[in-house]
């Protein structure tokens, strides 16, 4: 499981050559803001190039394409079809931006789907289930905020009732949340509080636009060993009570029933994806 | 031509391997009890020194490039008219770019250095030294100099304080710059010591000994402070530098070293000091403190020391102000001479007590020799300093760099110069992998099962890094050589040879 999506831009021929030896377990090639617009078909080439030429090791790629009411949107989906990417990240993904990508995108690819708009919130529903090719929401606070006319802030109250919505709706139909970046590259500590309390609500990921951020998300990521400690001892103690026709018994002073085994189980199996 | 150990032809005295030289100790002789030592005029003093064509003299580079006194005494004896004299300068920098008229005009016909970079390596490398130079270590240049191998006839010594009698310091004064290592063993053994300092006072810690010293020079400046010292020295912010950092320590720890009381020595680059900090936070982590730190000396490192994760710093030169300050306040954090940090007779140098060093390279070939001495072109651009030492020294030596830098691959199939020879090279780090000497088959084992560090072989990263960048045009050398680069203990690892016109020009 990818803990960090690492925005590059399409257009920076250094910092694509470098991408596979960075921190990121998936690297993002943004052929889309991170572009300007006298750079958008240059970037493209150069990507299609890098992708034929270069080897990225063990990343997973995606390419940010552009909206898909853009002139560019069509051959950005054809870069985006070569064999070493894995999927598109689709920006301002709504029910009629993912209709016009399915039809052009190659079925073996995956779309993660960038919420930034209010109607792509509304839309939740509808987008994780429109095709098996979608495995991930993406949440795109800047743009969201921009879209409801408020102001982005750093403790993130603008964007909360997104930022659980779309946790909630991965969480039901089995899709990866990735959060939205965090714009203040230098504030690591800031970055790192914001991983913990994302974490908490069930994302699994995050994106960072800076590498420096990678290493921070990794970190805050980590569970804390004596967590993982217990739920292994949980889980061994569940299992084996199991076996006597036990279902509800008393650990080290707390009950362990069926769902205290269940969150002990996926911990060990999130961890256990997460390890790269 | 003698072909030497690393198949390279070297004129006389071939290197045949890392053998530590046998200890050996050289006698102070200098006691000067003068009272009247204190002058405020150094063309007339230079002029009394009735110096002759083919005098050798020395300067330090702890004004590095800040420098003024090599300049201004390079210009009185050129004004004198005094020809052939041979230059034993611990390095050279660009602010020294009017050597490149004395050699021009002969004033100047060899240098000896341990370090050059800027327009005098460059005028060397066109072939503008009459006769040719020789690259040495820090350590080799102690040595020299305290045998005799060679006789300074004066040693100019830019001092940051001095008394009246010579008494010095480097980290006190408008100049300072901290540590004067290097210049301790060229006051103990020079035939004349000149002091030049802008700072006339009785120091609180002496670093130069009044009985050592002969004249005492009064001038309104010895140099930039701007030049001597940055005023802070800062951490890579460049990710991929970040992540070889990261990896260093990672094999660091897994060669078994890193325990209580282990030494370590890291240069001023930014990765080295991204290393610093990574190694600042294990300790903390794992509550183990270390014994010293040594080397040229940055904030980073007296960080460790203020933080109490290592015990004491040895330090032979200081790169920012917050080492300086260090040096003066601090009473774990010692000067020491060039001699005692890498001497090759010394028995006690420091070099020899460190259990890791990590340094950087312009070069390593499939072999493991390093070169830090040319640059990509064949141009001289730099020179051992304390690389070959440290490197002979401590018992687990690792290079770091980025395995593509500039369009070019650091990993070469050989060397252009060799600088460190191959048998003190342990582990290359780069972005793109890591390569262990094959001599250290159990830790590339161990390394395999036990982390998920990328090992490869030195010819699978020459073979990423030739895939990225193409296999570079040959360069193209005259018959003539320039320099020698010469080891530890006195024997020739390499030439360098003159660029042929075409490709300088």
């Amino acid at each position: 499981m990818n803990r960090s999506y690492l925005f590059i831009p399409a257009s920076n021929a250094g910092m694509i050559l470098s991408s596979m030896v960075l921190d990121a377990d998936a690297i993002i090639f943004d052929l889309e803001d991170g572009v300007a617009l006298n750079q958008k078909i240059s970037a493209r080439t150069l990507l299609q190039h890098s992708l034929d030429t270069l080897d990225f090791l063990d990343k997973t790629l995606y390419v940010r394409i552009n909206n898909a009411s853009s002139d560019f949107f069509l051959e950005d989906v054809i870069c985006a079809n070569h064999p070493k990417v894995h999927g598109v990240v689709l920006p301002k993904a709504e029910i009629k931006s993912l209709e016009a990508c399915l039809k052009v995108l190659d079925p073996s690819k995956t779309i993660l789907c960038l919420i930034e708009s209010a109607l792509g919130v509304i839309q939740l529903p509808q987008l994780c289930q429109m095709s098996s090719q979608v495995k991930g929401l993406l949440l795109g606070g800047e743009d969201l905020s921009a879209d409801c006319g408020v102001e982005r802030t750093q403790a993130g109250h603008e964007i909360d009732y997104a930022r659980k919505s779309l946790v909630m709706h991965a969480k039901a139909f089995n899709l990866m949340a990735i959060d939205t970046p965090f714009v203040d590259i230098e504030d690591h500590q800031g970055l790192k509080e914001e991983v913990k309390y994302v974490a908490s609500l069930g994302y699994d990921a995050k994106v960072a636009i800076n590498p420096r951020q990678v290493h921070v998300i990794h970190e805050a990521l980590k569970v804390d060993p004596l967590k993982l400690k217990e739920a292994k001892m949980i889980v061994e103690a569940f299992e084996k009570q199991r076996t006597q026709g036990v279902g509800v018994f008393n650990l080290n002073g707390k009950m362990i029933d069926e769902p205290v085994y269940l969150k002990a189980k996926h911990l060990i199996e999130k961890e256990e994806r997460r390890t790269p | 031509m003698i072909k030497n150990s690393l198949n390279r032809f070297v004129p006389s005295h071939p290197f045949l391997g890392v053998h530590p030289l046998p200890p050996q100790t050289f006698p102070i002789l200098k006691n000067n009890t003068q009272t009247n030592k204190l002058r405020d005029n150094l063309t007339d003093v230079i002029k009394e020194l009735h110096l002759k064509d083919g005098a050798v003299i020395s300067f330090h580079h702890h004004l590095r490039n800040g420098d003024d006194v090599l300049n201004r005494v390079m210009k009185e004896i050129a004004q004198l008219g005094i020809k052939n004299i041979t230059l034993v300068a611990s390095s050279l920098f660009e602010v020294h770019h009017p050597l490149v008229n004395y050699l021009k005009d002969k004033t100047v016909t060899k240098i000896i250095t341990a370090y050059v970079s800027g327009p005098v390596a460059q005028a060397i490398s066109e072939g503008w030294c009459e006769e040719v130079c020789v690259i040495h270590s820090h350590g080799y240049r102690a040595h020299m100099i305290a045998s005799k191998e060679i006789e300074i006839d004066v040693a100019f010594i830019g001092v940051p304080t001095s008394s009246p009698l010579g008494d010095g310091s480097g980290s006190e004064g408008p100049s300072a710059c901290g540590s004067l290592g290097y210049a301790v063993v060229d006051a103990m053994y020079a035939k004349k010591v000149i002091v030049l300092s802008d700072h006339i006072s009785e120091p609180q810690h002496i670093q130069i000994k009044k009985e050592w010293v002969d004249v005492v020079v009064k001038v309104d400046r010895i140099g930039d402070p701007q030049g001597i010292v940055s005023g802070t020295t800062t951490i890579t912010k460049d990710p991929v530098g970040l992540n070889i950092a990261r990896m260093t320590l990672q094999l660091m720890e897994n060669t078994g070293l890193m325990k209580e009381g282990f030494s370590f020595q890291t240069g001023a680059g930014g990765i080295s000091l991204a290393l610093a900090k990574e190694v600042y936070d294990w300790c903390e982590h794992h509550h183990i403190q270390g014994s010293f730190i040594s080397g040229g000396i940055t904030g980073y490192q007296v960080d460790l020391l203020n933080a109490h994760h290592f015990k004491e710093i040895k330090d032979v030169q200081c790169f920012d102000l917050k080492a300086v300050e260090s040096m003066h306040h601090n009473p774990n954090h010692h000067a020491i001479s060039a001699d005692d940090y890498a001497g090759p007779t010394n028995e006690h140098n420091v070099v020899n007590q460190l259990d890791i060093v990590v340094l950087g390279a312009t070069e390593i070939d499939l072999d493991y020799n390093v070169n830090v001495t040319t640059g990509s072109d064949g141009m001289l651009m730099g020179g051992s300093g304390g690389h070959c030492d440290t490197a002979a020294g401590a018992k687990f030596t690792i290079i770091v760099s980025k395995l593509v830098s500039s369009r070019l691959s650091v990993v070469v199939d050989k060397v252009i110069t060799v600088t460190t020879p191959h048998e003190s090279i342990d582990a290359l780090v780069t972005d793109r992998g890591i390569a262990i000497h094959p001599r250290h088959q159990a830790l590339i084992q161990h390394l395999k099962e036990n982390t998920k560090l990328p090992i490869k072989t030195m010819q699978e990263l020459y073979d990423i890094a030739i895939q990225l960048t193409g296999k570079p045009e040959p360069i193209h050398f005259d018959d003539r050589i320039v320099a020698l680069s010469m080891y530890r203990d006195g024997t020739l690892l390499d030439v360098i040879r003159k660029v042929a016109s075409e490709d300088f020009k």
